[in-house]
C-alpha cells in the first residue's frame, strides 16, 4: 500500500518573516512606515502597513522587555545583570528569595488553615462527615534526630510542625537563594517509631557550594506542608 | 464526558473546547458563588455577571494550555476559576470607569444597583479569585501555587496599570498617542489577563514550574492584541445583540482605540479642531451627532480598515511566535485549540 508523503521541507527551522504569513503579502520586511494606509492602496503598501504595525508590535514588546530588565536591575542586591538572560536569571533569584521568605508564612498559613477551622467548603472531607483530626496544641515539640555526612561544617535545622512525627514525609530538594548553586537533594526523612524519634538524613556532597538551602518537609498523604528544613554549609575550616 | 480526540475542524474546536472548558469552569465556579451573607447587597450580585455568561476564552486557554503543557484537567481548573472572578472584577470596575451602560446584554452592575455597591462586588469578586487561587494548594503544592499566585499577583497589577495608562489619556484628553504607545497600553491592560496569564499559568501547572514563562510573551501580546483591537472593531460594526456592549460605545467614552488614534494622525486641521473639542467634552455632554461625526471621519480616512488589517497582521504574528512557541509540544486536541484561536479572535462577530 502506498503511503501520500509530505515534500520535504525546504526550510530546516521556523521561517522568521512575518510576511509570508500573509497570503498577497510582499514580503518586504523592513520598509518604512506606509505613506497611505488607506483602503484600496496596492499590495505592497499593504505589505508595508502590516509589516510596519508589526514591526512596532515587536518594538513594544522588546522595549517592554528592557524596561523590565531595568526595573530587575535595580531590585536586584547585587551586581547588574545584564541582557534576557541575566533579567530570568534575575527574577528567578527574587523569586527563590520570595519563596524562601514565605515558607515562614506558607507554614503559619496551613497550621491556621487546618488548625483554625478555616479549611473552605469545597476542601472539607466529603461523604463520611468525620470531624477534622485533632490537632496537638501550639507549642508541643517534636523531637527530631539529625543525621548528617558532610565534608563542610554543616548546620541543619529542622522547623517541624506538631504531631507530624508518625507520618511519612517527603523532603524536597533544597535550594539556595542563588539560582546557580545546585540545589541539594541529599536529604532523606524516616518516619519514627515507637521507639525512636523521626529522623532527618543529610548528606553532603564535596562539591556543594557554600550557601545556605532551604526546603520543605511534605506529607506524602496529603501534601499539606508538614515543616522545612535549612542547611548552612560553610566551606570555612 | 470529557473528549480525549477530535476530529473537529479548526472552526468547530474552539467552540468545542470554549464550551467544554467553559462548563468545567463554571461547575466549579458555583463553589464561590453559593448563597451567603450579606444576600441583597452582595453576594446575590457577586454572581450577576458570571450568571450573564461569556465565552470563556480566559479559562479555556488556561485549561488548554495547561493540558498542552502535559497537565491534567483538574490542576487547572482552579486557576482558570480564579481567573474568570477577577476577570468579571475587572468588568464590573472598568464599566463604572467607563460610564458603561450595558454588559453581555443587559444594564450595568453599577446601573442597576450605584456604584457605591457596584464597586464592593468587583471588591468581593477579585478577593474570591484569591480565595480560589489558594485554593490551588490542594492540587498543585505550595511551590507551585505560590508560583500562580506570584504570576496572578503580576497579571493584576500590569492590567491596572495599562488601565491607569487608557484612563489617563482620557482625564488628559491626550490627542498625541501613537500606535506604539497603543499597542503597550494593550499589551499591559488586555493581553496579560486574556493571553499571557493564561499561557503562563497554565504552562507552569502543566510543566510543574519547569518553564520559563517569559517565553509567552510575544505570542501572548500578539493575540491579546489582535483580539483587543477586534474587541474595538466589533464596538463600531458589530451586531449589538451579539456583541452585548452598547454600540460605539467607546466613541461616547472617547476610548482611544486604533481607529480613533488614527483618526487623530490623519484628521485635517479643521477636524482636528472639532474632533479634539468633542473628546474635551464629557459623555454626558456629547451629542449624536458628535458621535455619528467621528464615526463618518472613520470611514473617510481608512481608519476601520487600517484597524482591520493590523489586527490580522497582529494574528499573523501570533501564529509565527505560535510556531516557535509549541514547536515541541506534542500534537493534540489542546495544542490545536490554541493555535486555532488565533483565526477565532479575528473571526468573532
Amino acid at each position: 500500500m502506498d503511503h501520500v508523503k509530505r515534500p520535504k521541507l525546504v526550510r530546516t527551522q521556523p521561517i522568521r518573516r512575518w510576511a509570508t504569513l500573509f497570503e498577497g503579502a510582499t514580503g518586504q520586511t523592513d520598509a518604512g512606515p506606509a505613506p497611505d494606509g488607506a483602503p484600496g492602496a496596492g499590495d505592497a503598501t499593504l505589505g508595508d502597513m502590516l509589516s510596519r504595525s508589526v514591526q512596532i508590535g515587536y518594538r513594544v514588546v522588546d522595549e517592554y522587555v528592557r524596561q523590565g530588565q531595568k526595573a530587575a536591575a535595580r531590585l536586584s542586591r547585587g551586581t547588574p545583570t545584564e541582557g534576557l538572560a541575566g533579567d530570568v536569571q534575575d527574577f528567578n533569584l527574587r523569586l527563590m528569595q520570595h519563596t524562601s521568605e514565605l515558607f515562614g508564612v506558607w507554614f503559619d498559613f496551613v497550621d491556621r488553615y487546618v488548625a483554625g477551622g478555616l479549611v473552605p467548603r469545597a476542601a472539607a472531607p466529603s461523604g463520611n462527615g468525620a470531624a477534622p483530626a485533632p490537632v496537638p496544641p501550639a507549642g508541643t515539640s517534636t523531637p527530631v534526630r539529625v543525621h548528617v555526612v558532610s565534608p563542610w561544617p554543616t548546620e541543619v535545622t529542622v522547623d517541624l510542625r506538631p504531631g507530624t512525627s508518625g507520618a511519612t514525609l517527603v523532603v524536597q530538594a533544597l535550594r539556595a537563594v542563588e539560582p546557580e548553586k545546585p540545589r541539594l537533594d541529599g536529604v532523606r526523612f524516616e518516619p519514627g517509631t515507637a521507639d525512636a524519634p523521626p529522623q532527618l538524613r543529610v548528606r553532603v556532597p564535596a562539591t556543594q557550594p557554600p550557601g545556605v538551602y532551604h526546603g520543605l518537609l511534605v506529607d506524602a498523604a496529603t501534601s499539606v506542608p508538614a515543616g522545612t528544613v535549612s542547611v548552612r554549609v560553610s566551606h570555612d575550616e | 464526558m470529557s473528549l480525549t480526540t477530535s476530529s473537529a475542524t479548526p472552526d468547530d474546536l474552539v467552540p468545542e473546547l470554549l464550551q467544554e472548558y467553559g462548563e468545567v469552569t463554571r461547575v466549579a465556579l458555583c463553589d464561590y458563588l453559593g448563597p451567603r451573607e450579606p444576600q441583597r447587597h452582595l453576594y446575590t450580585l457577586v454572581a450577576d455577571y458570571p450568571q450573564r455568561g461569556g465565552r470563556m476564552l480566559r479559562p479555556s486557554l488556561c485549561i488548554a494550555a495547561a493540558r498542552a503543557f502535559g497537565a491534567a484537567r483538574e490542576d487547572a481548573v482552579q486557576t482558570a476559576v480564579a481567573l474568570e472572578l477577577m476577570h468579571n472584577a475587572f468588568l464590573v470596575h472598568d464599566d463604572v470607569e467607563d460610564e458603561s451602560e450595558t454588559r453581555r446584554g443587559q444594564p450595568t452592575l453599577h446601573v442597576l444597583h450605584g456604584v457605591d455597591v457596584a464597586v464592593n462586588v468587583g471588591d468581593a469578586l477579585t478577593l474570591l479569585g484569591l480565595r480560589a487561587l489558594l485554593d490551588n494548594a490542594r492540587t498543585l503544592g505550595p511551590w507551585l501555587t505560590l508560583r500562580v499566585l506570584e504570576e496572578a499577583e503580576r497579571m493584576a497589577r500590569e492590567t491596572v496599570e495599562g488601565q491607569a495608562i487608557e484612563l489617563g489619556w482620557r482625564r488628559d484628553n491626550a490627542v498625541h498617542p501613537s500606535e506604539a504607545d497603543y499597542l503597550h497600553m494593550v499589551l499591559k491592560k488586555t493581553c496579560w489577563y486574556t493571553t499571557l496569564f493564561p499561557c503562563r499559568a497554565g504552562a507552569l501547572i502543566g510543566t510543574r514550574g519547569r518553564i520559563d514563562p517569559d517565553r509567552f510573551l510575544q505570542f501572548g501580546f500578539f493575540l491579546g492584541a489582535a483580539f483587543q483591537i477586534t474587541d474595538d472593531l466589533l464596538n463600531l460594526v458589530g451586531d449589538e445583540a451579539r456583541y452585548g456592549k452598547e454600540l460605539s460605545g467607546d466613541l461616547w467614552e472617547g476610548k482611544r482605540t486604533l481607529m480613533l488614534i488614527r483618526l487623530l494622525e490623519r484628521a485635517t486641521p479643521d477636524e482636528q479642531l472639532r474632533l479634539r473639542s468633542i473628546l474635551a467634552t464629557p459623555r454626558t455632554g456629547r451629542s449624536r451627532t458628535d458621535v455619528a461625526w467621528m464615526r463618518a471621519r472613520m470611514d473617510a480616512h481608512g481608519c476601520i480598515e487600517h484597524a482591520r488589517r493590523t489586527a490580522h497582521a497582529m494574528a499573523g504574528a501570533a501564529r509565527h511566535e505560535f510556531e516557535l512557541l509549541f514547536a515541541q509540544v506534542p500534537d493534540g486536541r489542546d495544542r490545536r485549540f490554541v493555535e486555532a484561536l488565533i483565526g477565532w479572535v479575528l473571526a468573532r462577530t
